[in-house]
């Protein structure tokens, strides 16, 4: 009698959540970080609705799992993450949205750190190095060479789900990709050798001698460098500071070399005595700038640009982190727009 | 360190590699030179990158995640009047607790806790504070268990010791459900009630022996306990989160000819402040629990002497607690909580706390925790001190739980 009784009231309170249908042929797409749901909107364009779970202003290594983002979660057909053990919250998180569906191992549940080379891989697993990413420097967006490859993994999954569309997300992949290649390499550049060439130099040993080579006019093609990289260039070498492992891709690509943390180890909050030590590595580095992010806190910074003369700059590091960054392309521009203003005050804008 | 390695390793590379390489200033007249040469770096970019394998991570296999948690207390009651809890003012490893999980198969997980704890002085056990398989596949939102669990009853007694806010147990939860708060070995189905609102409601029913410590003191195997929580879980601004439940356990009272019977009505609330940008550094919790249990009284089992005095068909012991904590920079938490909890068995044993704490994190991985309660007792008017100082530490995978308080 009551176990009757009880099975009824459960087949009531389980009714299929149908309620929430997408709006008519778009895909409902969850993605972790702003910047994994700003490449997902610009291969999936009108055929996906994106929503993200932490936001640009927010430290993409620990959230809250709120309700709101669980019903996202429950919502979506397919889940975009960043990967490498960034989104460590995303567990409890998708407990509490019971969507099956994105659960990891499934086909709607997509890692965007596929094939990407990791950067700062631990030589050792040991927490006396801090809470250290054993598969690596989680903040790989900041390479754009990165950001062309996640754009693959992001159209091999939405074509899988809808096969019907893989020519528009091929399309999309296409134009983004261009408008990325443009920003990066200048349009000019772009124009000579052609984007997929120049992505497979710049990763390579062989871009510095690329662009010694000359052109038919007799000019290197060096000379014909713009966008990021050729705003960037006048800064290469020069020394920085960060916060947190954040910037490493950035740093890499740019040529920045990373004198130092003001974590002693990921995830640690700084010592005294390790700020110590990394005012004397900067002094003696003459290390001039100290990248950091609008999450962290800017006491410590503020207080190591004081006794050492450098200049802290608070970048935002995720799409929507500030209010000018409104997708990966305007993120870019800003982020090396204020460090090459940074290095090179006099340096004209082009 | 690393990243020097690399970097070192990088530029020599870089310079063997333009060392190598033929003189570049080579002047390119045609169209068709520049192609050429473009497409000897490409092969050498090709050659260059057969060399570096992409990492492929192979260290945990099939091995379920492990994660170990030790928590040492220290306790001192300046006055030495412990009378029930003789034993407690001393050091100790109160308990070790190994968390393994795996995935079974596409549609099952398992999780596995086993806790040895110091029950009296230098004497410990093992136990299997949980042990269940839970579905990950089941449609319609709804994910059942089958095993020994922590009951989701309230909104701490889920928690396990180490991912307390505070040094102790609720009173309420220590007198009501046991030292350990309520575990249960049975079934549990849970899902989520579809509405027109969006909003987040998740209800559980299960079904467990009604062999508890303290509550479900029933011997009966026949006649096991249910307990019913649902819970509204909802944004109220950006950054604050309010949940509210109610929770609702049926059991059989022990060696009970007649069929007496014992229930527990519950509510708990809870509202956590995280701003966004700072979330890091900032939050507040405000936390409480209340509980009424209406339990059969028989005047011929003579169970509660006091009881049938006062009330000779029921009788209906209260507990409940509040908690604040505040958070205040990355490593530092404070906060309070008030106590109150009358004896499950004697509603005339009433007894209050009023405690503080301060919980520091040197990492996610390891806390201190300093804490002081002022206890009153009304049968025996007694009062008493203790302060305690707790260690807690984690090694291993890094834990899936949320919990480790707030973080
Ligand atoms: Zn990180």
């Amino acid at each position: 009698m009551h176990r009757i009784r009880f099975l009824r009231l459960m087949s009531v309170l389980s009714l299929p959540g149908a309620v929430f249908a997408a709006a008519p042929g778009r895909t409902r797409v969850v993605a972790t970080t702003t910047d994994a749901a700003s490449i997902v909107r610009a291969v999936g364009g009108d055929l996906v609705t994106v929503e993200s779970l932490v936001e640009g202003i927010q430290d993409p290594h620990t959230l809250a799992p709120t309700p709101s983002l669980m019903l996202k979660a429950r919502r979506a057909e397919v889940l975009f993450k960043i990967g490498l053990d960034l989104e460590l919250w995303l567990e409890p998180l998708l407990e509490g949205a019971r969507n099956p569906g994105i659960l990891p191992g499934r086909p709607g549940h997509i890692d965007l750190s596929r094939g990407i080379r990791p950067l700062d891989l631990p030589v050792r697993l040991d927490r006396a190095d801090g809470d250290v990413h054993p598969y690596g420097n989680p903040h790989i967006w900041l390479d754009p060479l990165n950001v062309r490859r996640m754009t693959r993994t992001v159209e091999e999954a939405l074509s899988r789900i809808r096969p019907d569309e893989s020519e528009t997300f091929a399309g999309n992949r296409e134009g983004f990709v261009r408008r990325l290649d443009e920003a990066l390499f200048g349009r000019t550049l772009v124009e000579a050798a052609g984007g997929d060439r120049l992505a497979d130099l710049l990763d390579s040993l062989a871009w510095e001698r690329f662009l010694e080579q000359t052109v038919a006019d007799g000019r290197g093609f060096g000379n014909l460098l713009g966008g990021w990289l050729g705003r960037m260039r006048p800064a290469r070498g020069t020394a920085v500071v960060e916060y947190h492992g954040t910037f490493a891709y950035f740093a890499h690509r740019f040529g920045l070399p990373v004198a130092g943390q003001i974590e002693p180890k990921p995830g640690i909050p700084p010592t005294a005595r390790h700020v110590h030590d990394l005012t004397g590595i900067m002094r003696e580095g003459d290390v001039r700038i100290i990248l950091s992010t609008v999450y962290y806190e800017t006491e410590v910074p503020r207080r190591l640009a004081e006794r050492t003369g450098a200049r802290v700059l608070v970048l935002p590091t995720s799409v929507g982190g500030t209010e000018e960054t409104t997708d990966y392309l305007t993120l870019m521009e800003t982020m090396t727009h204020a460090l090459s203003g940074a290095v090179m005050p006099e340096a004209p804008h082009e | 360190m690393r990243t020097r390695i690399t970097k070192w390793t990088m530029s020599l590379a870089i310079m063997a590699a333009l060392a190598l390489l033929p003189e570049g200033n080579v002047r390119g007249d045609t169209e068709e030179g520049t192609e050429a040469r473009l497409r000897a770096l490409e092969d050498e970019v090709r050659s260059l990158r057969d060399g570096r394998g992409e990492a492929v991570s192979t260290q945990t296999g099939f091995n379920p995640r492990t994660t170990v948690f030790g928590d040492f207390l220290g306790k001192f009651n300046p006055g030495g009047r412990f009378r029930d809890r003789t034993g407690d003012d001393r050091f100790s490893l109160r308990e070790t607790e190994l968390d393994m999980r795996a995935s079974i198969d596409p549609y099952a997980k398992a999780v596995m806790i086993a806790a040895v704890r110091e029950e009296t002085a230098n004497s410990f056990e093992v136990e299997i504070e949980e042990g269940y398989l839970e579905t990950t596949s089941l449609p319609a939102s709804l994910t059942a268990r089958v095993g020994r669990f922590r009951q989701n009853l309230g909104a701490l007694n889920r928690a396990h010791m180490h991912d307390l806010p505070t040094p102790t147990r609720p009173l309420v939860h220590e007198k009501f459900f046991g030292d350990e708060g309520l575990s249960g070995t049975g079934a549990q189905v849970s899902g989520l009630v579809s509405n027109p609102w969006d909003q987040y409601l998740e209800w559980t029913a299960e079904l467990v022996n009604n062999d508890n410590d303290t509550l479900l003191d029933g011997t009966d195997g026949e006649d096991p306990a249910a307990l019913g929580h649902l819970k509204w879980f909802g944004d109220v601004t950006g950054g604050t989160t309010l949940e509210v439940g109610t929770s609702y356990l049926h059991g059989l009272r022990e060696d009970s000819p007649k069929h007496l019977t014992q229930q527990v009505y519950g509510v708990d609330v809870m509202a956590k402040w995280r701003p966004k940008r700072e979330g890091l550094y900032r939050s507040f919790l405000l936390q409480g629990e209340a509980y009424w249990a209406d339990r059969d009284v028989d005047d011929a089992t003579n169970l509660d002497a006091h009881l049938t005095v006062a009330s000779p068909k029921n009788a209906r012991p209260f507990g409940a607690y509040a908690l604040a904590q505040y958070q205040i920079d990355r490593r530092w938490y404070a906060g309070v909580r008030y106590d109150v909890s009358e004896e499950i068995g004697d509603v005339f044993d009433r007894e209050k706390a009023v405690g503080g704490f301060l919980s520091m994190y040197t990492s996610e991985f390891l806390r201190f925790r300093l804490g002081v309660e002022h206890h009153t007792r009304n049968n025996d008017r007694t009062d008493f001190d203790v302060a305690a100082l707790g260690v807690t530490w984690v090694f291993g995978t890094h834990p899936a739980e949320p919990y480790w308080v707030n973080r």
